[in-house]
């Protein structure tokens, strides 16, 4: 809708101020946070998305409009969850036990938060039982685990078997991305998919999500 | 012909009787030949056959240099950094300057009070300069170093929507390398001045490449210039898919590149060799998230030997490496088939691991 195209943009060009003065207008008019979320600041991280995609955006403009699309955000949330607006999908992220490395778990947040999902970041060095764990007290629906290092690799194999001995591995889908990792390895510890790179997360995350 | 001698002359383009190796090793892959080979791990290299000798007075000490007993040990170091032992290595786990003030920031002073502490861990290896080649790595230089103060998220975003804050960070950083390299470079008779800064990641840089040559190149080429100025080869680090900036690097004055991470786009040796090779040695090159830890003796050793006859095309112009640290997964027959493909054999290798127990025992 063409109203919204000025905060599209500010997502876009990762105006903060912008943005949150923007959709605070949006609302002060009576417009519906649902609306402002679907047709405002989504399609902006769309575009965000695509132009790193592209190679036209490195991490800086992605992270830039983050925080503008946070501020956002931040404002419809409470009347999101009043409205019991819910989101596309429920998402866990987390750096494997013995890795700390977090710049693409970040970025892969990032996108999946842009894109709708309600997103809640474990953070690093976690472990599988940590996964399961915080898994069922969020009821989410995808588990996304991310490593650096070969040498934590085995940390996902595990977080994956984990998820069966608790019994939770049927009701979760477990997703696996980081720099070591393919495809090959993610059917090989039997998750349900890998993404190379943030922007094909958010993709891998609506078709696991059946979107 | 030593070592010293055969690094020097691969770097210049001149006949070697066998390519020059530095191999990096994971804590616990070093560990692990020790044990094979009966010596202390500080001997490994020897052993191996390993052409240069290196120190970090740099940053990278606290990351690497500091080995800690115990999983989640942690230290802080000059900068104010704290690092936890998590799976062998030291990871970052304060920022000292995350989530302060820009006022705080500003007053951030590096800690040039310590730099003689710094330059005195080169001090075990320059007797050994007059048979191996000795390196001074006084990285991170720039980016890398602001990112290790204030987070990168920070570091990234400040460098469009803070470009001053940024610049300053930048600079501060690179003063700090830059004294520890003029430091080193008139105290000790090093072979070469070793620079590192990571900015890519396994796709491409992390930043616009005309970013990094608005705001850091610029501070990197005064550090690698001070190695210019003495005279000495230029080493500079920085993992994943650096290409847009090779170039940048080449004009700054860099000589050697390391660690050439061939599965990034981009990166391919061949393609590098072919289009910069007349004015860049490169070393590394040999893969360390599949080939080593997951291929073969007889794949590692085919791929090495390709690597040596296609990166040495011209002559020389390359140092043996892997892509990275050795992980400690990789099978122990697939370390020496590198080193088997460039001449050194394993009985060789045991015979200098027998001689060096025949030393310590005499």
């Amino acid at each position: 809708m063409e109203k919204y195209v000025e905060l599209q943009e500010s997502i876009i060009s990762g105006k903060k101020d912008k943005v949150g003065e923007l959709t605070q207008r949006f609302l002060d008019d009576g417009r519906p946070a649902k609306e402002i979320l679907d047709e405002g600041l989504i399609p902006g991280m769309a575009v965000v998305g695509r132009k790193f995609q592209e190679g036209e955006y490195f991490i800086p403009e992605m992270l830039l409009s983050a925080r503008a699309l946070n501020v956002g955000l931040d404002l419809l949330k409470p009347l999101l969850e009043a409205s019991d607006v819910k989101p596309v999908a429920k998402v866990l992220v987390g750096t494997v036990k013995g890795d700390i490395h977090d710049i693409g778990k970040n970025l892969v947040s990032i996108m999946l938060r842009g894109g709708g999902f309600e997103v809640i970041d474990a953070g690093v060095d976690v472990s599988p039982d940590t996964f399961v764990q915080m898994a069922k007290e969020s009821s989410v629906d995808i588990v996304g685990l991310s490593a650096l290092l070969t040498t934590t690799m085995p940390s996902m194999q595990e977080t994956v078997e984990a998820f069966k001995s608790d019994g939770s591995r049927d009701k979760i889908k477990i997703m696996i991305g980081g720099a070591p990792v393919t495809t090959e390895y993610a059917e090989k510890i039997g998750a349900d998919g890998y993404a190379q790179n943030a922007s094909l997360a958010i993709e891998m995350a609506r078709n696991l999500a059946g979107v | 012909m030593t070592s010293k001698e055969r690094v020097h002359a691969a770097l210049r383009r001149e006949p070697v009787d066998r390519v020059p190796v530095y191999m990096w090793y994971h804590p616990e892959t070093t560990q692990q030949l020790a044990e094979l080979l009966e010596i202390p791990a500080g001997k490994v290299a020897d052993a191996m056959g390993d052409d240069v000798r290196q120190k970090w007075v740099g940053g990278n000490y606290a990351m690497e240099g500091i080995v800690h007993d115990q999983e989640g040990c942690t230290h802080t170091d000059f900068w104010g950094i704290e690092w936890v032992k998590l799976g062998y290595f030291n990871q970052i786990r304060k920022y000292p300057l995350q989530h302060t003030s820009r006022e705080e920031i500003l007053r951030f002073k590096h800690p040039y009070d310590k730099i003689e502490t710094l330059l005195q861990q080169m001090e075990p290896i320059l007797p050994l300069g007059d048979k191996l080649f000795i390196g001074c790595d006084v990285s991170p230089c720039a980016f890398e170093m602001v990112y290790r103060l204030c987070g990168m998220d920070e570091a990234l975003m400040n460098l469009l929507a803070d470009v001053e804050l940024s610049k300053k960070m930048l600079r501060d950083a690179s003063g700090f390398a830059l004294k520890l390299a003029e430091m080193a470079c008139e105290r000790f008779p090093i072979d070469w001045l070793w620079t590192g800064d990571d900015v890519a990641g396994q796709e491409r840089m992390m930043m616009k490449p005309q970013d990094w040559c608005d705001t850091i190149g610029p501070q990197l080429a005064k550090v690698v210039n001070v190695g210019k100025q003495h005279g000495l080869w230029v080493a500079h680090h920085c993992c994943g898919a650096t290409r847009p900036v090779i170039p940048d690097l080449i004009e700054m004055g860099v000589d050697v590149l390391n660690p050439v991470q061939g599965n990034c786009p981009g990166m391919d040796p061949f393609e590098l060799k072919r289009e910069f090779g007349g004015e860049l040695s490169f070393m590394g090159g040999i893969d360390t998230q599949d080939l080593l830890p997951n291929g073969s003796a007889k794949e590692v050793r085919r791929v090495t030997e390709a690597m040596l006859e296609g990166m040495t095309a011209d002559g020389g112009g390359y140092i043996l490496a892997a892509s990275h640290t050795i992980p400690h997964e990789t099978p122990i027959d697939n370390v020496f088939a590198m080193y088997e493909a460039a001449g050194i054999s394993r009985e060789e290798i045991f015979d200098r691991a027998a001689n060096i127990r025949n030393n310590q025992a005499t």
